[in-house]
């Protein structure tokens, strides 16, 4: 199955062919709409199954091959196993010769892009959550998307962004990449906007294809600085393609360590990742996101797309390791974008709006996760968030479509009595989220946390921030549980009457996504954890993807257990022995965790889950008067974070006004000076025509007589 | 008096200024037609005098110049019967021959 990798974003693709074509036409009935859409989505999933048994039974078979287009590692303790196939050349540009800030200078490097996919660990899981995950969206959108105009079309939309986001795990090189990165923004434009004459936010008056714009220009930004960094790339190494780029800098390891070119090329890449996956400061075009119908939300704005970013610097983690000050810069930007989000989403009445700052929040986690090295655990929260997230942004559209298509939480009350499935399982994905123990997100927020204050790149301020961010967590979603299900309905009458729970192809997705949130955890339960329960190492998300993501070369990491990592690490930036010192010290906290420590770890992360569940109850529970009064006291700070700080307002000052000035008065120097130009010698062609139309009388004898006076002048001045 | 072809020369020329004349201020078409005709031919016996005069073929002159004559009387026999059927054309059209009626084509 592995050479057929390529089944697997094609066949939504075809799935998308069919849909759009067939649906344009008017030759498809709704019925038959879902129906394509789901077979050819469910059919990368198996796919995906398929490439995942033919994966894990070894890659032996295909080693050594004679078929040239192969590229085979079977798997050593020095490199992650791979399998890598070249479709077609795609880009063969030919040799050039490249400045390559490398230990050899000038480098001739053969430029060939070639459309070519990749599978290792790492790519499995991201196919088997997108596909899955993704799967079982286009499942509930059957129910939820019932009667709405354009159905083909969501659906069409919907394969579409399954092909792109799995060309962007599959691709091999970040020209195929970027070619999923785009195609994913784009369909994520297409959605938000589908109800795209439809207002949204009262408020500002802006329409979905207002807010699908903002999400397509935000990300234009983003991708500026992606683009920068792939060419830096080129320039580099003459080579997109993730392994060779990799090999390269683990093969120069003491060169490229901490250079300021590969932190360069680290920080423009997150530049790109920040816009994707929403943070800091690119943050804002997220929770407008939330326009787009509420399957879109779940699965591109919480389970898989935004997540692309987290994915990206995974797979570039050579890169990172070498590059210590891009790692400092993601931690610091995931662990702002953390604590800023939550802050904001504990202010929303709109439900989505809630659940979208809680996405971008959880993505500074895994960017946290990411930039203090612990790229496992930043991959594993990708996982477990998709699935209990995507579980609440579904139990979210379940409330939403039964209560007249309203998001304000305010008409809400009181909604578990009516509809039981949809509030068990936003309950327990919402215990996940906060962190209730052993849950998935326990397993992997926590990791992250541990990691931040243990890793050598991390820092216990760091981990207070994200933890004061897990306290935040905890109290808007134990506040939105509150105000959605329990108390007394507020709903108006005729909402109230019709309530009920919403049909079985959407409460079953709910059931399995709540499971999936509960179990996806012990994939991965972190050493911490299982040193406690006295289990020992049963670690199986770190076992697999960790040879993919490890540090190689002089920055091999402490918590390696090789100690010569660490040492050579030292010697290579050779700046005293504190540094050292504190190397030494993490190997300690990382291979024999103390277990006061980590009881202790335990004990605050379940005093954070309390804490918030505490505050939210408090506030929130019985009839919601102590929030009014609250409320009251708190006018002014509710008010700033319930306005998301006037972010929007500064970027309209600070940015988007001073653009619209500068196009404006590029706009009149085209009208005016360019224009003015052109017209300008088009009047003076007009005025000469107007003179010498005057000679043209139509009368033959005056032609005759210019004839003959022309012809005397000619003879005259020959023979002059 | 002055010798043969300066003598035809002077004709030719005081017939080709009279057709010239004839032509623009005449409105009659077939008074311009024949005025045309007269400036040919002042061209024609210029062409046929300057031939006799000049050396060559055993005194009797170079014949270029009548042949030249030949194919100027040639393009006048073409030219007369394309202007008579424009003129004939005016007329019917008009009901006159006078030109400056044709004054259509113009800005």
């Amino acid at each position: 199955m592995l050479p057929y990798l390529i089944l697997i974003p094609l066949a939504p693709l075809a799935g998308f062919l069919l849909v759009g074509l067939l649906g344009s036409w008017g030759l498809l009935e709704d019925k038959w709409a879902h129906r394509i859409a789901v077979t050819f989505s469910a059919l990368s999933f198996v796919f995906t199954l398929a490439v995942l048994t033919d994966f894990t039974g070894g890659l032996e078979k295909y080693a050594g091959g004679a078929d040239t287009s192969y590229e085979v590692v079977v798997g050593s303790e020095h490199e992650a196993a791979r399998f890598e196939v070249t479709y077609w050349e795609w880009l063969p540009l030919g040799k050039a010769n490249l400045r390559g800030w490398g230990p050899e200078h000038r480098l001739t490097a053969n430029l060939s892009f070639g459309w070519t996919f990749a599978v290792d660990a790492l790519t499995l899981v991201m196919l088997l959550v997108v596909s899955g995950i993704g799967t079982l969206i286009h499942v509930y959108s059957i129910g939820y998307m019932a009667g709405e105009r354009g159905y083909y079309r969501f659906f069409c939309y919907l394969n579409l962004f399954m092909a792109m986001m799995l060309t962007l795990i599959l691709g091999a090189n970040i020209l195929v990449m970027f070619v999923g990165w785009e195609g994913v923004g784009l369909c994520s434009y297409l959605l938000i906007g589908f109800y795209y004459d439809q207002v949204f936010d009262k408020e500002s008056g802006l329409t979905c294809a207002d807010a699908g714009r903002k999400a397509f220009i935000t990300n234009r930004i983003g991708d500026f600085g992606f683009l920068l960094g792939a060419l830096l790339l080129i320039v580099t190494f003459g080579t997109l393609d993730f392994s060779e780029i990799s090999a390269a800098i683990n093969g120069a390891s003491a060169f490229w360590y901490g250079s300021a070119l590969l932190t360069g090329i680290g920080v423009l890449l997150f530049v790109g990742a920040t816009g994707k996956s929403a943070q800091v400061p690119l943050y804002v075009w997220l929770p407008d996101a939330m326009a787009g119908p509420t399957p879109v939300s779940a699965l591109i704005h919480a389970a898989t797309m935004v997540t692309a970013g987290v994915y990206m610097l995974a797979r570039m983690s050579a890169l990172y390791w070498h590059a210590p000050g891009a790692m400092f810069v993601v931690a610091v930007v995931g662990c702002l974008t953390a604590v800023f989000a939550a802050t904001m989403g504990m202010a929303q009445y709109d439900i989505k709006k809630v659940l979208a700052y809680s996405t971008v929040s959880q993505l500074g986690y895994m960017f946290l996760g990411a930039g203090v090295g612990a790229f496992v655990a930043a991959v594993f929260h990708l996982v477990t968030h998709a699935f209990f997230k995507a579980c609440l942004f579904l139990g979210s559209g379940s409330v939403i479509a039964r209560c007249g298509h309203s998001n304000d939480m305010r008409l809400y009350g009181g909604l578990k009595k009516w509809m039981p499935v949809t509030y068990l399982t936003f309950l327990v994905a919402t215990l996940a989220i906060t962190g209730f123990p052993l849950l998935s997100g326990f397993m992997s927020k926590d990791e992250i946390l541990a990691r931040s204050l243990f890793s050598y790149r991390g820092s216990f301020w760091l981990w207070l921030m994200g933890t004061l961010g897990a306290v935040m967590t905890s109290f808007y979603m134990f506040r939105a549980v509150w105000m959605t299900f329990h108390g007394e309905n507020r709903s108006p009458d005729h909402v109230r009457e019709q309530l009920k729970e919403s049909p079985r192809v959407m409460t079953g997705v709910l059931v399995v996504l709540a499971i999936g949130a509960v179990l996806v955890g012990f994939l991965g339960v972190p050493g911490g954890v299982s040193n406690l329960l006295g289990l020992g190492d049963i670690n199986w998300f770190e076992h697999q993807l960790h040879p993919v993501v490890a540090a190689r070369g002089v920055v091999a990491m402490a918590s390696d257990g090789g100690g010569h990592g660490a040492a050579a690490e030292h010697a290579a930036t050779g700046n005293g022995d504190e540094h050292g010192a504190a190397v030494e010290v993490i190997r300690e906290g990382m291979e024999h965790p103390a277990l006061s420590t980590e009881w202790g770890l335990f004990g605050v992360a379940l005093l954070v889950f309390l804490v918030g569940l505490a505050m939210a109850s408090w506030a929130y529970g019985g009839l919601g008067q102590r929030a009014q009064r609250l409320g009251e006291i708190l006018a002014y700070p509710r008010r700033v974070l319930h306005r998301k700080w006037f972010v929007d307002e500064v970027y309209q000052r600070l940015v988007i006004g001073p653009f619209w000035a500068l196009s404006r008065l590029f706009d009149g120097s085209d009208r005016r000076v360019v224009d003015g130009a052109v017209n300008l010698s088009a009047a003076a062609s007009e005025l000469s025509g107007q003179v010498i139309k005057l000679f043209q009388t139509g009368i033959v004898r005056h032609y005759a007589l210019w004839l003959l006076s022309g012809t005397v002048m000619v003879i005259w001045l020959m023979t002059r | 008096m002055t010798d043969a072809p300066s003598a035809a020369l002077l004709l030719s020329s005081l017939l080709f200024a009279v057709g010239a004349f004839g032509v623009l201020t005449r409105r009659g078409a077939i008074t311009i037609l024949m005025c045309i005709e007269i400036m040919l031919n002042s061209a024609n016996l210029a062409l046929i005098s300057v031939s006799r005069a000049l050396p060559g073929n055993g005194g009797s002159g170079l014949v270029d110049g009548q042949v030249m004559a030949l194919f100027v009387l040639a393009i006048a026999a073409a030219e007369a019967a394309v202007g008579l059927a424009i003129v004939i054309a005016l007329f019917r059209l008009k009901g006159s021959t006078d030109i400056d009626l044709a004054r259509l084509l113009k800005w």
